[in-house]
């Protein structure tokens, strides 16, 4: 068996995550019942529509003094995201396409740029006119 | 005056220990990335292979709840790092930090929007065939969740320190009785603040695990003269202290589908209207639970070996926490003896 080095910084770390154990266990214990987080849940459900209020007159002040909110600032960070995925699925219709058509890929050195920007044109030019990426106003739907 | 005889040794230590608040902090996260894909705050890291050796990339799906960065500590603190050495290449879903703007971000939104694109990139990226995905925490509960509804092919699955079956929570089994029964929801109070931030996060998580926390300086006091502990202890300490805000609609939809109505193991949780049984799991499975596990405990993870139809999964049980300490940069051996033969060696 493995002697363990003892020493005084040994028996403190034993004894102090022993306490710990044990405190900790009591303070868990002790919270652990239905009415406090009862209380809190009720607590809460009383202070929510109060913000909920503040919040909604900041906006109304918004309108009269002319300054932006976290909603506003929260409204466009929605509208990049919506941006980011319009540019991924333009991002994957892209490789989809170079995937079906190796002769177009940049990265193919076998065919020349123009050949390549002709073929591109000519592939996109089919893709669109197919109708199936188009919606109901006949604009391209990415 | 009597001099009092000191142990050289002890005051070394000690000083060594009273020293450590002076000294530099050790570089964190030195592993080599490229960002491969960008999505509102999260970013899909790629961490190439040293020499790959193997065809089928991992991707390391991490919490919502803490930063990634715990598996690239540091040099010799880095599981990124070790997988690299024995030639996998390496992705993580880095998830970012959320703010008041993606309160409504659901596990839906997670799964669908983020680790399933994310699966996508990696394959694309990669040019292989199949993936195989590394969940650790509630990042192993989402990677279940995800490859109970996946299309992609995943070859395997592997679920560190997971959480699947709610039914029996750890500690203040009062309090999720109360929420079962009807009695408590905090669903007004996050629909206000559309974030729960990240130091109500923290004591949340300190409360659950350990309300006092000194057991750590303690440790650190005991080992202050071992160099490269000091080094991990701190990098640790810095991860252990990071944590990350949760979106509303997230704490929301865990309470209800799993904490309250305990979906996925019963196998009616909906994600996006799509069934997420976790029988139409068949990849390779291998978890990994924790005997000392005080957040995650054991019963909390094994009963997803039940409920997959994988004929090949392995439940491993270490003697450790909730998280691994990593000294050496060396893989652990329970990945050693089972990633390899079923990643498509590049030799083979």
């Amino acid at each position: 068996m493995m002697a363990i080095k003892r020493d005084v910084f040994y028996e403190l770390k034993k004894h102090g995550t022993n306490a710990e154990r044990k405190i900790n266990k009591k303070i868990q214990d002790s919270l652990n019942k239905k009415e406090i987080i009862e209380l809190a849940s009720l607590y809460s459900n009383q202070i929510a529509p109060q913000i909920k209020r503040n919040q909604d007159n900041i906006e109304m002040l918004s309108v009269a003094l002319n300054f932006p909110t976290k909603r506003d600032i929260a409204n466009i960070a929605k509208m990049t995201v919506q941006l980011e995925e319009k540019l991924d699925k333009l991002d994957e219709t892209l490789a989809t396409l170079f995937q079906k058509n190796p002769q177009i890929n940049m990265a193919n050195p076998t065919t020349s740029p123009s050949e390549r920007r002709k073929r591109l044109i000519k592939i996109l030019q089919t893709y669109l006119s197919s109708g199936n990426n188009a919606n109901e106003t006949g604009k391209f739907k990415w | 005056m009597v001099k009092r005889k000191t142990d050289p040794k002890k005051s070394s230590k000690l000083q060594s220990f009273l020293d450590i608040k002076n000294q530099e902090m050790p570089e964190m996260m030195m592993t080599p990335r490229i960002a491969v894909w960008k999505k509102n705050k999260a970013t899909l890291w790629h961490y190439p292979a040293k020499k790959k050796r193997y065809n089928i990339p991992i991707l390391i799906i991490y919490s919502i709840i803490n930063r990634p960065y715990i598996f690239d500590l540091g040099p010799g603190n880095s599981l990124i790092g070790a997988f690299g050495k024995e030639g996998y290449d390496i992705y993580l879903l880095d998830f970012g930090i959320p703010g008041y703007e993606d309160g409504n971000i659901s596990i839906d939104e997670y799964i669908l929007d983020y680790i399933q694109k994310g699966v996508q990139r990696v394959l694309r990226h990669s040019g292989a065939k199949e993936i195989s995905l590394l969940g650790s925490c509630i990042g192993g509960t989402l990677a279940a969740i995800y490859a109970a509804i996946a299309e992609e092919p995943i070859r395997n699955l592997i679920l560190t320190v997971a959480p699947i079956d709610f039914e029996q929570v750890p500690q203040f089994d009062q309090w999720s009785e109360a929420m079962r029964e009807g009695k408590v929801s905090f669903d007004e109070i996050l629909d206000v603040f559309q974030i729960v931030p990240a130091n109500a996060v923290k004591s949340g998580l300190r409360l659950m695990t350990s309300p006092v926390y000194i057991s750590p300086l303690l440790s650190l006091l005991y080992r202050a003269d071992d160099e490269e502990y000091v080094k991990w202890w701190r990098r640790f300490n810095a991860w252990t202290n990071d944590y990350i805000p949760l979106t509303s609609g997230a704490v929301k939809q865990m309470t209800h589908d799993l904490i309250i109505d305990n979906k996925l193991i019963k196998g009616t949780l909906k994600i996006r209207g799509k069934k997420a049984k976790l029988n139409r799991i068949k990849a390779n499975l291998l978890v990994i639970a924790s005997q000392n596990d005080r957040l995650v405990p054991n019963a909390m993870i094994s009963p997803i070996m039940g409920a997959v139809s994988s004929p090949d999964k392995t439940l491993h049980l270490l003697e450790s926490g909730h998280a691994q300490m990593l000294y050496d940069d060396t893989l652990p051996a329970y990945y050693k003896e089972w990633l390899p033969e079923r990643s498509g060696s590049i030799s083979q």
